[in-house]
């Protein structure tokens, strides 16, 4: 198995596994405390939408994605603080526009055939220097924003209300968290697709959620949590030649379906005691 | 904290009304509220109670009518129980310190600590301080909340039907902490159970499309025909109880 690491493009699937890892144990944090985690999977579809118009463009498929995915956060995010759309209308139309937008401009791409399976489930080994690049810059902004603008991201999660009238910038926090949140699932729609993104951003901070009665604590602990499932799948779907993204969801789900158990016993033991 | 000497106005209403989207709720509402404001504001679900309340936050203006407030107010307030995130990642010590308004609050100086520890040693929460908010029991929350509420100093505390679903003993630990916060700072405190506030306050408004203030805590008769049936009159423990007149619903 070590032996597979003098191939450049195995450390780099690596190396996106534990920068995604990260990512995903920071910004998915921000996703779950709140409960954004349908509105995630609305930006992941919509960024569908930004691939198809950037692949019919011919220009950079990560910057199209980006731009859409973005653009959609914020629509999103607008419209559900107005209260003039409930969240989950808003998301389900954003959700189906993206990939109606997407498939509608590759099928009028000519004389080009896209690997749709490809942005559905995503492929690890096709990671390239510029997408570790990227979400290496993602990672730093995560992590920096989240030591600094700890207590307002806590505080504006959990009572956004109490939060606007203390004169802390809820909206901005707000929108700012939205467009990370949009950076970051484009860049692990390459990593894991478009299908799976959710469960990397979603698994590990609800599995770290039951035992962290604080926030630092969740985010580093979903980190870990990342980390180590990530790579369990990574590395048994290269073993198996299995496709990454489906394999590091199972590690996930198994991971949640181990630890709930543990919680569970450890609950009766003390209740027991 | 400082005890005030002299009573200073810190919101004044003159025949104000308010309500929503132009749909009048309350109107020709005037009072003033001074540094030494200690009212209850009391009346049947939809007079009008929480529309005062936030006219008073500043979250709606009013339709007419005049409204002058102290520059820079500070508020403090208590929200209604409502639907928080009990498996939120926060410690009853972040929810007190949540309440911050001055200083530097993306890293909190020791002064500040300092007070939180004031605050959870008030409002008995010292042992339950690294507990998740989740954990805690419903009185204990609200005395969390309150905490939070008082944590900038305000001047003016503003408590939206702090006992909703509260059993008595809860209801007496919170209501017991108020008299005492009533000699820093002005406090309106919104109930639908008169009987139980009026031991607690110093004088009542009721709430029903208008406000009727009365500079006294007593229950009156016309204040039980503008408050509508039923009242609870009796209540146990440390909070004493006001029952002037028979009534029967």
């Amino acid at each position: 198995m070590i032996e597979l690491l003098q191939y450049p493009f195995v450390v780099r699937a690596l190396v996106m596994v534990l920068l995604l890892s990260v990512v995903a144990g920071f910004v998915g944090t921000c996703i779950v405390i709140r409960r954004q985690v349908f509105v995630a999977g609305g930006i992941t579809h919509a960024a569908f939408g930004g691939i198809g118009i950037a692949y019919f463009l011919g220009v950079s498929v990560t910057a199209g994605a980006m731009l859409f995915a973005s653009l959609t956060a914020l629509a999103i995010d607008i419209l559900s603080r107005r209260k003039s759309l409930r969240t989950d209308s808003a998301v389900a139309i954003f959700w189906s526009l993206g990939m109606a937008v997407g498939i509608i401009f590759m099928f009028l791409t000519p004389g080009y055939t896209p690997n749709l399976m490809g942005f559905m489930f995503g492929d690890l080994l096709t990671v390239t220097r510029s997408d570790l690049y990227i979400i290496s810059i993602i990672a730093a902004v995560a992590v920096i924003a989240a030591i600094i603008f700890y207590r307002p991201i806590m505080y504006t999660a959990f009572a956004p209300d109490f939060a606007k009238l203390s004169g802390w910038p809820v909206a901005f926090i707000s929108s700012a968290i939205a467009v990370v949140s949009a950076l970051a699932i484009v860049v692990a729609i390459k990593a894991v697709g478009i299908i799976l993104v959710l469960s990397i951003f979603t698994i590990p901070p609800t599995i770290a959620g039951m035992f962290a009665a604080k926030l630092k604590r969740m985010f580093i602990l979903s980190t870990i949590i990342a980390v180590v499932g990530s790579l369990a799948g990574f590395v048994v779907s290269f073993a198996y030649n299995l496709p990454s993204g489906a394999m590091i969801t199972v590690a996930l789900v198994a991971m949640f379906l181990i630890m709930k158990v543990f919680k569970y016993i450890s609950i009766r033991q003390k209740r027991n005691v | 904290m400082t005890e005030q000497s002299n009573p200073q106005q810190l919101i004044s209403l003159h025949n104000v009304s308010a309500g929503y989207e132009g749909r009048v709720v309350v109107s020709n509402v005037s009072l003033d509220i001074n540094s030494d404001t200690f009212v209850a504001f009391i009346g049947p679900n939809g007079g009008g109670k929480t529309t005062i309340l936030r006219t008073l936050l500043g979250q709606i203006a009013p339709m007419s009518g005049e409204m002058s407030r102290l520059p820079n107010l500070k508020i403090g307030y208590l929200p209604q129980i409502n639907d928080y995130d009990l498996q939120f990642p926060i410690t009853v010590r972040d929810v007190v310190l949540s309440g911050q308004l001055d200083g530097n609050r993306l890293f909190p100086k020791k002064a500040t600590l300092d007070r939180v520890d004031e605050l959870l040693h008030f409002a008995m929460l010292d042992n339950l301080q690294d507990r998740p908010i989740g954990a805690l029991s419903g009185g204990q929350r609200q005395r969390a909340f309150l905490c939070r509420a008082i944590m900038g100093n305000p001047q003016l505390l503003i408590l939206d039907e702090p006992v909703t679903y509260m059993d008595k003993v809860s209801e007496t630990n919170l209501y017991k902490l108020l008299p005492e916060l009533s000699k820093h700072m002005a406090i309106v405190l919104v109930s639908h159970d008169i009987g139980t506030v009026a031991g607690v306050v110093k004088t009542i408004a009721c709430v029903n499309r208008t406000l009727y203030y009365h500079p006294t805590n007593r229950i009156t008769d016309s204040m039980l025909k503008i408050y509508e049936c039923p009242v609870e009159l009796v209540t146990h423990g440390a909070v004493p109880h006001r029952v002037l007149i028979n009534h029967h619903s």
